[in-house]
């Protein structure tokens, strides 16, 4: 009988603590019915002491060169974690190459960055870490800096079992990065099965969106509202960054660059790799016009009419796919 | 007495088997390469100005992965030395292998493999992060990896030159090659170099008048690659690796 107990209890406890797993997996994030995984690699896994070392690494500027840049200076929460500059400013006076990009949904991107050069979420952060315009430290030196603190060496030890260095630095930012996503925009109430959630504006906007008079959807499909394609919209005639082709080295990839998330769009401009779209409109005019004549601009863009009052349909429903309840 | 030089034939003839079949059992057991850039002045110095196609250049980073050496010799087709480890070659570096199972003997020819290898390159199952510090293609500094470009800098070159003859290198140059595309196998002829049992040094000469062959140091175009950016010039620069190589002993 006494062995009986010990079984019951030895599986409630086995139980109990699966539930706490799951409800920890639940705490990090929670999808939507119909939303794809996120992409976690096996080699790093959900823990709440990976996400807080992650958030802490991702506010210190401290992680740069002359401690006077953090992760969050380009990504601010307010603006789904991009920020309002064409270009942003990095230590020493320097300029990133490309616009700051919206990091709440990378972790659904198989690739990463605009021309797709980073094969995964967990080592992404090397690039701003090491780049000389965004932190411009080396990696290893930044692992030095870290282990002699020992409030940050007590956290990754806690995290990984390990000290501060090139393997765990990144993964533990990319922990913070990839369990943003919030989707809780109007669309996705209206897609949980709230009719009202959209207005008439902005449910014609999302017909105009889908329709194929616009197309907008054939490349920013939901639920994520991009395809992870990489596409040449016909944004120049010549490109001075060359996009995909830096990776491919394909003549073919020239000005491709990879479809961006609209969810949050309306925080996260400027737009375009660049920068170079200051508003939405902007966005709207330059595919209403059908952009240039480059030679790998995409089929799907041929230009379209647009009136005023479809126009403030469309940008109406963009507006809804704002996040209502973003994590910070 | 007869029977004395009967027995000491015999005897002589075991000792001559034996002879013999000690040099089928002897392999070479060991080879330490050293890696040297020179010119056709003589031996680079990193952080030193020296002359290169008609300009004054300055280099504070040369390093190169390799893999797959095979070594060959005058009637013989080529022996693999290793056929897997990835190496990182630069001044202050050194290679050697062990066990190395080809026979002690004359070789004139080398095949390496300039790059790494495309399953390493890709870095989604073993990424550079994962490595040991020992280990070559782990997080180096300065850096062989593109973590943007999601692989290695297979050649990486960086320095200055003078571009306005004033005497002074300030003018950054930097030549990164790599991307699968560019993995290249190198074959070349050298001296007659004999491998003995034990022991055996030899030296990997990275030779940069024919590296940088054709490559004019005042023309903007040709201040830096990193490989996607300025394709035409990492191309032809790998196209020079075939006769960038030697091996002295």
């Amino acid at each position: 009988m006494g062995r009986s107990w010990c079984v019951v209890i030895a599986c409630l406890i086995v139980l109990f603590s699966s539930v706490i797993s799951c409800h920890f997996d639940e705490q990090a994030v929670s999808l939507p019915v119909g939303f794809p995984p996120l992409l976690i690699s096996e080699n790093n896994p959900y823990t709440l002491a990976k996400q807080e070392l992650g958030k802490r690494l991702f506010f210190d500027k401290n992680i740069s060169i002359d401690s006077s840049v953090a992760c969050s200076n380009c990504h601010l929460a307010d603006y789904a974690y991009s920020d309002t500059l064409a270009l942003s400013n990095g230590v020493k006076g320097g300029i990133t190459d490309r616009n700051s990009p919206s990091l709440i949904y990378s972790g659904f991107s198989p690739l990463i960055n605009k021309d797709g050069g980073v094969v995964k979420l967990d080592i992404q952060a090397l690039i701003p870490i090491e780049d000389h315009n965004e932190m411009g430290i080396h990696i290893l030196s930044l692992a030095k800096r870290l282990q002699s603190d020992s409030t940050y060496n007590k956290q990754f030890i806690e995290a990984f079992d390990r000290e501060p260095d090139a393997f765990t630095i990144p993964r533990a930012l990319a922990h913070h990065i990839r369990f943003l996503p919030s989707p809780t925009s109007k669309y996705d109430n209206f897609i949980a099965g709230n009719e009202d959630a959209l207005t008439t504006l902005e449910h014609r906007g999302m017909g105009l969106f889908l329709s194929d008079k616009l197309k907008c959807g054939s490349c920013h499909s939901p639920p994520l509202f991009t395809t992870h394609e990489f596409a040449n919209n016909g944004l120049y005639d010549t490109y001075d960054d060359l996009g995909r082709t830096l990776i491919s080295a394909d003549s073919t990839d020239i000005g491709k660059f990879r479809i961006p998330s609209l969810r949050n769009a309306s925080l996260t401009g400027p737009y375009m790799h660049d920068g170079s779209l200051g508003t939405l409109e902007d966005v709207v005019e330059h595919y209403a016009s059908g952009g240039s004549q480059h030679i790998n601009k995409d089929k799907r863009i041929g230009g379209f009419n647009i009136s005023e009052q479809e126009e403030e349909e469309l940008l109406a429903f963009l507006n809804a796919l704002t996040d209502l309840e973003p994590k910070e | 007495m007869k029977q004395y030089l009967l027995a000491v034939l015999v005897l002589a003839a075991f000792m001559v088997g034996c002879g013999d079949d000690n040099n089928e059992n002897s392999l070479v057991s060991d080879i330490t390469f050293d890696f040297q850039f020179v010119t056709n002045e003589g031996p680079m110095r990193l952080n030193e100005p020296f002359e290169l196609n008609g300009s004054t250049v300055q280099f504070e980073t040369a390093n190169y992965y390799f893999h797959g050496i095979r070594m060959g010799g005058p009637g013989t087709g080529l022996f693999f030395v290793d056929p897997d480890t990835h190496v990182l070659a630069g001044t202050d570096l050194t290679k050697t292998y062990a066990d190395i199972g080809v026979e002690p003997r004359d070789y004139s020819g080398t095949r390496i493999i300039i790059g790494v290898e495309e399953e390493q390159n890709g870095q989604i199952e073993t990424d550079f992060t994962q490595r040991t510090s020992e280990d070559p293609l782990a997080i180096k500094d300065p850096s062989m990896h593109w973590n943007w470009n999601s692989g290695y800098k297979f050649v990486r070159f960086d320095g200055e030159v003078d571009t306005d003859d004033d005497g002074i290198v300030d003018t950054p140059i930097a030549y990164h090659l790599g991307t699968d595309a560019l993995r290249t196998v190198v074959e070349f002829q050298h001296d007659i170099i004999s491998l003995g049992e034990r022991g055996n040094r030899l030296t990997m000469v990275f030779n940069l008048d024919e590296f940088f062959s054709g490559v004019d140091f005042q023309i903007q175009s040709n201040w830096d690659t990193h490989t996607g950016n300025n394709l035409p010039l990492a191309e032809q620069l790998t196209s020079n690796l075939s006769s960038t190589f030697t091996i002295v002993q």
